[in-house]
C-alpha cells in the first residue's frame, strides 16, 4: 500500500516524504478534490518578469516600531496549493503554475527594490515556499538573501515545513539575519486535515520549528476560524495554537480567515454557509493569548471591515480594527479596555448557540 | 422510553419520559439561565437541572465528554453544499443524521442535521423529512435543531417534528422581534403591546423581557397544538397559521404531493372536516376519498338514470330540506330505484348518494357562496366524467344549476328547489324512466353491498352477498343466517362488525391485525401485534386474528407500521372477542 502511494507521488513531491502519513481517509482525498474542482486559472498568462506587488508597512525589531517592505514575487505557485492546497488559500492565483527562470525572477526581485527606502525589515513572499527549490532555485535563494543581508536589518521569507533543512538555513543565515515564518494555522491535526486541507500534522511544524529556532528565529501564522468550525471553536482553537506555537516563535501573526478567490472557504460563502470571523474573536484571541506566550504577537486582518474579511456589525468595525493594529505594534492589552457595541451582545449569543446548530 | 398518545396524521403529541411532545429545549447556558416553564433543557456543559436534559458534546475538532441519558455525539457539521462527506454521527441513542440512506433503525432520538439551511427551501426541507420518518418509522423522535417560530410551529409538527429549540427564539429576540402566532413585529413598531404573559405583563422592553415573551408565546402554542392534535384539528390549525408566511404555504403544498406517504398516517374518520383554503382541497383524507371512488367504487346495478343533485349545508345530505324535496321528485317519478342520486360537490367531488354517511363527506364544511372557482369545477368535472365512463348510465339528469359536463338534461331554473326547478326535475325523471320495467324495493342490499366495498375493499363482497338487510336507514343491519354480520353506524359513516362478520372477512387475510398466541383480554397493545395488513388505517374496523383464528374485532388506533413497530400503547380496541 505504502509503496503504491508513494510510486504516485510526483517527482516535485520527493521533499514532502518526510511528511508524517497522510490520513487516506475517503473525506480527505474528496476533500482535496472539491478544493481542486473550485480553483479556476487566469485566462491570461502573468509575465514572469512581473513581480505581484509590493508594499511598505509597520512592524517592530526589538520593541521598536519600523518600516518594512515587503515584495511578493512571482514563482511557479505553492508546491502544495499545485496539488489541491488549503482551503482558504487563493495565492495560487498570482503563481505563474510553470517555472519561472532565475534571470526573470531576479529581474522581478530587482524591479521591486527600485521602491526599497531602507526599511528596516524586508519580507520576500512568494506565495508559496522561498526554500522550496523548484519555487526558488538554491542559487536565487542565496542570491537575494545575500543583496538584502548589506541593505536591511531582517530578511523574512515564508516556508512550509518540509522544506526545512538545517544545511540550508545555516548557509542561508550567513548572507543576512533571518527569519523563517511558517503557516502553522491549527496546531489540531482534525482542523489541519477535515478542515484546511493543510497537507501536513503538527508534529512536521513541531520538527522544522525546532531546527528553525536553533538557527535563526520563527514566525508562525495561525489562523483564526477555518471552515467547520463555530465562532467558539475558532477562539479555542486559535488560543490553543498560540500556546503551542509560543515555544518555538519570536513572532505570532494572527490571520483571520478572508475570502480569497477560487477557494473553498470562498464556495461555502457564496452560499451563506461560512461567515468570515467577527473582529470580536480576534481581540478576544489577541487578549487570551497573550498570557500565553512571550513572542510577539501581531495581526493585521485582510479585508478587515469588508464582508469578505473579519468584520463586525459595520458601525464598530474601524474602532476594533485600529486597537488590534495598536496592539500588535505596541503589545498593550489595554488598548481592548472599554471596546463596546451593541453588535458584542450578537456575537456573545452566536458564542453560545452555534454549536447547537448541528 | 417516547409513547405515542394522540396521532394526526403525520403529527403526534406523546410523552417522552416527563416531557410532553411536541416540545422546545430551552438552551441552558451562563447566558441563557434555565427558563422555568422549560419540560427539557439543552445544554453543552454540565448543568444542574431537576428536568429533563440533553446534552451537547461539540464538535468532532474539539469534542466533549459529558454523560447523561441523552448526549448529542460529536460531528463534523459540514453544511448542505459538502453533501459528499456527509456520514451520521451516532451513540445508542441519539444520531445526527447527515445520510439518511445509511441510517441505523434502532435509536430513540434523530437530530435532522443542517435543518435551519434545509427549511429555506421547502420542497428538499419536505422532501428530507419525509425520507428520514419513511426511514425510521412513526415511533422514533425527530428533533430539528435551529427552526421553529410560533407561527411555524403548526406546520414543522404536522411534518412529524418533535422537538425543537430555544436557539431560533433567542436570535428572533436578538433581532427584536417580537414573535406571536401571526409572525413577528419589529418591537419598535408595536404601538400597543397585545400580550398580557408573564414577561409582558411588567411592560419593560428589553432583551431579557422580550426573550421571554417569545419563550412564553412559543411555549403556549405547543401546548396549543397538543391539544389540537388531541382533538384531531391539527389540519385545520396549520391551514391557518400557514397564511402568515409564504414559505409555510410552499411547505405543507410540497408535503401534501407526498399523498402516498401522508395518507397512510390519516385516520378514515374525524368528527369534522374544515375547508378553509385551496389547501385543504388537497388534504389526503380529501383525496383518500376520491381515489377510494375510482378504486373500489361501481354503481349499483339497478340504476340506470344518473341524477346530479347539488349537495346542502346539512349533513348527512339525504336528512336536508333540498334533498328532502328531490327525493319527492324522484319517487314521483313513476320508477325511483332505477335513479342514482349522486351529489357532487366541493371538495369531494361526487358522493353517491350511498356513501353520504362515509367521513368526510358528513362532516366536511365549506363556504358556500354558491360560485364555483377553476379548481373546483375541474375536480367535479373530472369525477362526474370518471363516473359516467366507468358505469353505464341511459341517462344524465343534471339539477345542480351548473353545467359541468355538457351531457344530460339541465332542469334548474335559478334556484335548485324552486317549485320550477322541482316541477322541471320530476317531469324530467318521469321522462327518463318510462321505457323501463318498475323495479321494486331491493336497493338495500345493493346500496350496502357499495358500502361494504368502499370500506373493505372486494373483501366486502361476501359480507353483504346473500344477506338480508333490516333496520331503517340510517340504523341499518346485515343479517346472514339469522346472524347479524355488521351494522350501519350513522356516526362512524360506516359498518361496525360482528364477530360472525369478522368470520367471514378471515379468510380473504385483509384488514387483520395479527397477534401473537395470547386469550384476549382487554383491548390490543402494540407491543403483542406481529403484523397487520397494510391498507388498515386509524379509525378502521379490523379482525384480530392469530395465524388464521379470528380472536376478535375492534378499531384500529395506529397505522399498521406503528403497531408493528411501537412497544407502547393501544394498537386495537376491541369491540367483540371470541
Amino acid at each position: 500500500m505504502k509503496n503504491q502511494s508513494e510510486s504516485k507521488i510526483p517527482p516535485i513531491f520527493h521533499e514532502m516524504k518526510n511528511l508524517s502519513e497522510f490520513h487516506d481517509s475517503k473525506i480527505n482525498s474528496s476533500f482535496e478534490e472539491k478544493i481542486k474542482s473550485l480553483r479556476k486559472y487566469p485566462k491570461m498568462k502573468h509575465n514572469p518578469k512581473q513581480y505581484v506587488s509590493c508594499w511598505s508597512e509597520k512592524d517592530v525589531i526589538d520593541n521598536e516600531i519600523v518600516d518594512a517592505f515587503v515584495i511578493i514575487l512571482r514563482t511557479k505557485g505553492c508546491v502544495w496549493a499545485l496539488k489541491s492546497g488549503c482551503s482558504m488559500c487563493g495565492y495560487i492565483n498570482d503563481a505563474m503554475m510553470e517555472n519561472v527562470s532565475d534571470e526573470d525572477l531576479f529581474f522581478q526581485f530587482s524591479e521591486a527594490m527600485k521602491k526599497f527606502n531602507d526599511q528596516k525589515i524586508v519580507k520576500i513572499f512568494t506565495s508559496g515556499s522561498f526554500l522550496d527549490k523548484t519555487e526558488v532555485s538554491e542559487v536565487m535563494q542565496e542570491k537575494i538573501c545575500e543583496t538584502l543581508g548589506k541593505k536591511t536589518r531582517k530578511v523574512i521569507v515564508e516556508s512550509r515545513p518540509e522544506f526545512v533543512n538545517e544545511e540550508k538555513l545555516k548557509k542561508l543565515k550567513k548572507l543576512c539575519t533571518l527569519e523563517i515564518a511558517v503557516g502553522l494555522e491549527s496546531a489540531n491535526d482534525r482542523v489541519l486535515e477535515y478542515s484546511i486541507n493543510k497537507g501536513f500534522r503538527l508534529k512536521d511544524y513541531m520538527g522544522a520549528a525546532e531546527i528553525i529556532k536553533d538557527i535563526c528565529s520563527l514566525k508562525t501564522y495561525i489562523l483564526l476560524k477555518p471552515p467547520f468550525l463555530t465562532e467558539k471553536e475558532g477562539i479555542k482553537d486559535a488560543i490553543n495554537t498560540v500556546k503551542i506555537a509560543g515555544k518555538y516563535s519570536s513572532t505570532i501573526s494572527l490571520n483571520p480567515v478572508n475570502i480569497q478567490k477560487n477557494t473553498f472557504v470562498e464556495f461555502l460563502w457564496k452560499r451563506n454557509e461560512y461567515r468570515t470571523p467577527w473582529l470580536w474573536s480576534v481581540a478576544e484571541v489577541l487578549k487570551e493569548s497573550k498570557k500565553l506566550t512571550d513572542a510577539h504577537l501581531m495581526c493585521s486582518p485582510t479585508g478587515g471591515g469588508t464582508r469578505r474579511g473579519a468584520h463586525n456589525c459595520g458601525k464598530c468595525d474601524k474602532k476594533i480594527l485600529e486597537a488590534i493594529n495598536n496592539f500588535s505594534l505596541t503589545q498593550n492589552l489595554s488598548v481592548f479596555d472599554n471596546l463596546y457595541c451593541e453588535c458584542k451582545e450578537e456575537w456573545l449569543d452566536m458564542l453560545e448557540l452555534e454549536g447547537f446548530m448541528q | 422510553m417516547f409513547e405515542i398518545l394522540s396521532r394526526d396524521g403525520v403529527g403526534r403529541t406523546g410523552k417522552w419520559g416527563n416531557v410532553n411532545t411536541p416540545n422546545i429545549l430551552f438552551v441552558t447556558s451562563e447566558r441563557f439561565k434555565e427558563f422555568e416553564e422549560a419540560e427539557i433543557v439543552l445544554s453543552n456543559h454540565e448543568i444542574k437541572s431537576e428536568k429533563m436534559r440533553i446534552l451537547d458534546n461539540g464538535s468532532v475538532f474539539y469534542p466533549e465528554n459529558l454523560k447523561d441519558d441523552f448526549v448529542i455525539p460529536p460531528d463534523i457539521p459540514y453544511p448542505l453544499s459538502c453533501s459528499e462527506f456527509f456520514e451520521n454521527y451516532q451513540n445508542d441513542k441519539v444520531v445526527v443524521v447527515k445520510d439518511i440512506e445509511k441510517l441505523d433503525k434502532n435509536r430513540e432520538v434523530y437530530i435532522l442535521s443542517n435543518a435551519a439551511e434545509l427549511v429555506k427551501n421547502p420542497k428538499e426541507f419536505v422532501k428530507k423529512i419525509v425520507e428520514l420518518r419513511k426511514k425510521i418509522g412513526y415511533s422514533k423522535i425527530v428533533y430539528a435543531p435551529g427552526i421553529g417560530a410560533p407561527n411555524s410551529y403548526a406546520i414543522l409538527v404536522y411534518l412529524g417534528i418533535d422537538l425543537f429549540d430555544s436557539v431560533s427564539l433567542i436570535m428572533n429576540s436578538r433581532k427584536k422581534y417580537f414573535l406571536t402566532n401571526d409572525g413577528k413585529t419589529f418591537l419598535d413598531d408595536l404601538k400597543e403591546n397585545p400580550c398580557r404573559c408573564p414577561a409582558c405583563v411588567e411592560e419593560k422592553s428589553d432583551f431579557m423581557h422580550l426573550l421571554h415573551h417569545n419563550y412564553y408565546t412559543a411555549l403556549s402554542e405547543l401546548k396549543n397544538i397538543r391539544n389540537m392534535i388531541r382533538n384531531g384539528w391539527l389540519r385545520e390549525l396549520v391551514e391557518s397559521r400557514i397564511r402568515t408566511e409564504p414559505v409555510l404555504v410552499s411547505m405543507l403544498r410540497h408535503f401534501d404531493k407526498h399523498y402516498d406517504f401522508t395518507e397512510k398516517y390519516f385516520p378514515v374518520r374525524k368528527e369534522k372536516m374544515i375547508i378553509l383554503s385551496k389547501e385543504s382541497l388537497f388534504r389526503p383524507d380529501v383525496i383518500r376519498f376520491q381515489s377510494r371512488l375510482k378504486e373500489r367504487y361501481k354503481k349499483p346495478e339497478s340504476k340506470k338514470i344518473l341524477l346530479l343533485l347539488p349537495c346542502s349545508a346539512k349533513k348527512p345530505y339525504s336528512f336536508s330540506k333540498s334533498h328532502q324535496l328531490f327525493r319527492k321528485a324522484v319517487l314521483n317519478s313513476g320508477n325511483p330505484n332505477i335513479i342514482h342520486e349522486v351529489v357532487i360537490t366541493s371538495p369531494l367531488g361526487i358522493v353517491p348518494i350511498e356513501l353520504e354517511l362515509f367521513y368526510p363527506a358528513q362532516n366536511y364544511d365549506i363556504s358556500v357562496t354558491g360560485e364555483w372557482d377553476e379548481y373546483e369545477i375541474k375536480i367535479v368535472s373530472e369525477m362526474i366524467s370518471w363516473l359516467v365512463k366507468n358505469n353505464k348510465y341511459d341517462n344524465i339528469v343534471n339539477h345542480t344549476g351548473y353545467d359541468f359536463v355538457d351531457i344530460g338534461i339541465n332542469t334548474c331554473i335559478d334556484k335548485t328547489t324552486s317549485e320550477e326547478s322541482l316541477r322541471k326535475l320530476e317531469k324530467a325523471l318521469s321522462d327518463a324512466v318510462k321505457d323501463y320495467e318498475y323495479v321494486k324495493r331491493g336497493m338495500a342490499v345493493e346500496n350496502m353491498m357499495n358500502r361494504a366495498v368502499f370500506q373493505f375493499g372486494d373483501a366486502g363482497i361476501d359480507l353483504v352477498k346473500d344477506s338480508m338487510i333490516k333496520g331503517r336507514y340510517p340504523d341499518i343491519r346485515i343479517i346472514k343466517n339469522d346472524k347479524q354480520v355488521g351494522m350501519l353506524v350513522c356516526d362512524r359513516g360506516m359498518i361496525s362488525l360482528t364477530l360472525e362478520g369478522g368470520k367471514i372477512l378471515a379468510n380473504k387475510r385483509k384488514y387483520f391485525v395479527e397477534i401473537d398466541d395470547f386469550k384476549l383480554k382487554g383491548d390490543v397493545f402494540a407491543v403483542g401485534v406481529l403484523d397487520a395488513d397494510p391498507d388498515v388505517r386509524i379509525g378502521d374496523d379490523v379482525l384480530i386474528l392469530h395465524k388464521n383464528d379470528l380472536k376478535g374485532v375492534g378499531v384500529a388506533m395506529m397505522n399498521p407500521d406503528e403497531m408493528i413497530e411501537s412497544k407502547k400503547g393501544v394498537a386495537v380496541k376491541v369491540r367483540h372477542k371470541t
